[in-house]
């Protein structure tokens, strides 16, 4: 039996390493030598950098990675609106969505909520944990478990990595590209973001994700918003209110031509809610205090 | 003369409180109209495609309405908002359906298809033309919320953790066609 361990944990250790020298590990021995071939010294720079080298290698991205490219994504969305000047609203979105993350598979992400000054009906997940809603949406919700699940929708976009994939498979430099620029940024003296990746992310925002994403991330969402204890028919009932506003109104433009159809998502979300018990069915929906929030503005 | 403004003033009061009462929605498949928010519970009557009524609250999956001559359940899925109206009187087909009355909730203004103008920030021409915001980024630091400060919100609520497990990753490739809007209405109720 102890043979049988022994074998199977080195088996899986020479895995691991074949894993390493496909890139990774051979990154970390060419890592430094671009500036100084002859240094044989040890570098702990270099030993850190080789080893986030290893994470990107296994994952395609370090976490750090994705922080620092969902901040500078975070501020190009911020730049075409501005966060509500209503401080007690923000906070109570940034608790409720606090919350909501709580009941994910990664809440220690830096995460931050704001309801945006924007009509048009739409909300925004940026990589790292950046969720943004509009006031145009947020005024037609009708519950906290409606707000739970459009915040937990795009948490699921967060988790999921939907963003990350999307501008790596779009950008013509991929993945190491925008990391690349993501990290140019920060060293940047005066803070600018890279105008090539701002262009990237204005790309992406405008394209939106791929129809498979969404209905993932409207499923995921679903069952995050009931894992925190809501009413698990909030998503559910946003989108129907989707689906009356008309098509041709332009707060919905951005919003119809980045997701399929409401009522495309409305039929795809059916099995997911099939699943629930009834005592899930009867979580609470919290209509008072989310009412009592939203006309404090 | 001024009399008649008073009425037509009185009239369109008296209407908007009408349609307060209920949410104006439609049937958007074949379904029936339940006695209790329950599958197993008595069918009063079959709905079919495009029966206007009225909403007047949510219990879990199922809406309660009154339809023109009832009062009952119906499953959520089968409703959509607005009421319809067929412009060539056969209301078989979707594209002749006229959505009346697109309220989604209270607050919506219904002149909003014509004021484009009115509609701001972060469209598509927004976007486009954005400048990234690092200090608005910053501020939001303000008004983040630890963890203690989500499970006080949600204690105060009486929210409780249900555990659930959460789907496994999908494959990338694994793409489903998604499902045509045609088909839903020959499976209204699969019981």
């Amino acid at each position: 039996m102890k043979r049988l361990v022994l074998s199977l944990f080195l088996l899986v250790s020479c895995q691991t390493v074949t894993a390493f020298d496909l890139g990774g590990f051979s990154g970390i021995l060419s890592g430094g030598s671009d500036d100084d071939p002859d240094s044989s010294g040890v570098d702990i720079g270099q030993i850190i950098s080789g080893a986030r080298d290893i994470s990107r290698t296994i994952t395609g991205i370090d976490e750090e990675d994705e922080i620092e490219i969902g901040r500078d994504a975070a501020a190009v969305l911020l730049g075409a609106s501005k966060p509500v000047d209503d401080p007690e609203l923000q906070r109570y979105v940034n608790r409720i969505g606090r919350w909501v993350v709580s009941q994910t598979d990664r809440p220690h992400l830096p995460w931050r909520f704001a309801v945006l000054e924007s009509t048009h009906v739409n909300a925004f997940a940026t990589p790292g944990g950046y969720i943004f809603i509009t006031y145009g949406l947020l005024e037609r919700l009708n519950s906290e478990a409606e707000l739970a699940a459009v915040l937990a929708h795009e948490a699921a976009h967060v988790i999921r990595k939907h963003h990350i994939n999307a501008m790596s498979s779009f950008s013509t430099s991929g993945l190491s590209g925008i990391i690349k620029l993501a990290s140019q940024t920060r060293d940047a003296r005066d803070n600018q973001i890279a105008t090539e990746l701002v262009n990237q992310v204005k790309d992406i925002y405008l394209r939106g994700l791929d129809k498979d994403d969404e209905f993932e991330a409207d499923q995921i969402g679903t069952i995050i918003a009931a894992r925190a204890g809501y009413d698990p028919y909030g998503l559910m009932a946003v989108l129907q209110s989707l689906d009356s506003i008309h098509p041709q109104s332009s707060s919905l433009a951005l919003l119809y031509k980045t997701h399929p159809p409401a009522a495309d998502r409305l039929i795809k979300l059916e099995p997911t809610l099939d699943q629930f018990n009834d005592d899930i069915l009867a979580q609470p929906q919290v209509e008072k205090r989310f009412i009592r929030q939203i006309s404090g503005k | 003369m001024k009399q008649f403004f008073y009425a037509i003033i009185l009239f369109c009061v008296f209407t908007t409180q009408l349609s307060a009462a209920g949410k104006p929605a439609h049937i958007s498949r074949d379904t029936s109209l339940y006695a209790k928010p329950f599958k197993d519970s008595q069918i009063l009557a079959s709905l079919p495609i495009n029966t206007n009524l009225s909403i007047i609250k949510r219990k879990g999956g199922w809406y309660q309405v009154s339809t023109a001559d009832n009062t009952g359940w119906v499953r959520l899925v089968a409703v959509r908002l607005g009421q319809v109206r067929s412009a060539d009187g056969d209301s078989s087909t979707g594209d002749a359906l006229e959505l009346l009355s697109g309220l989604a909730t209270g607050r919506e203004k219904s002149s909003e298809v014509t004021t484009a103008s009115a509609v701001k920030g972060l469209g598509e021409e927004e976007l486009r033309n954005a400048t990234p915001d690092t200090d608005a980024l910053d501020e939001l630091d303000e008004f983040a919320a630890d963890e203690q400060a989500g499970q006080e919100a949600a204690e105060q609520a009486g929210l409780k953790p249900v555990d659930i497990a959460l789907p496994e990753a999908k494959k990338k490739d694994k793409a489903t066609p998604p499902a045509s809007p045609n088909t839903d209405t020959d499976n209204g109720e699969d019981e």
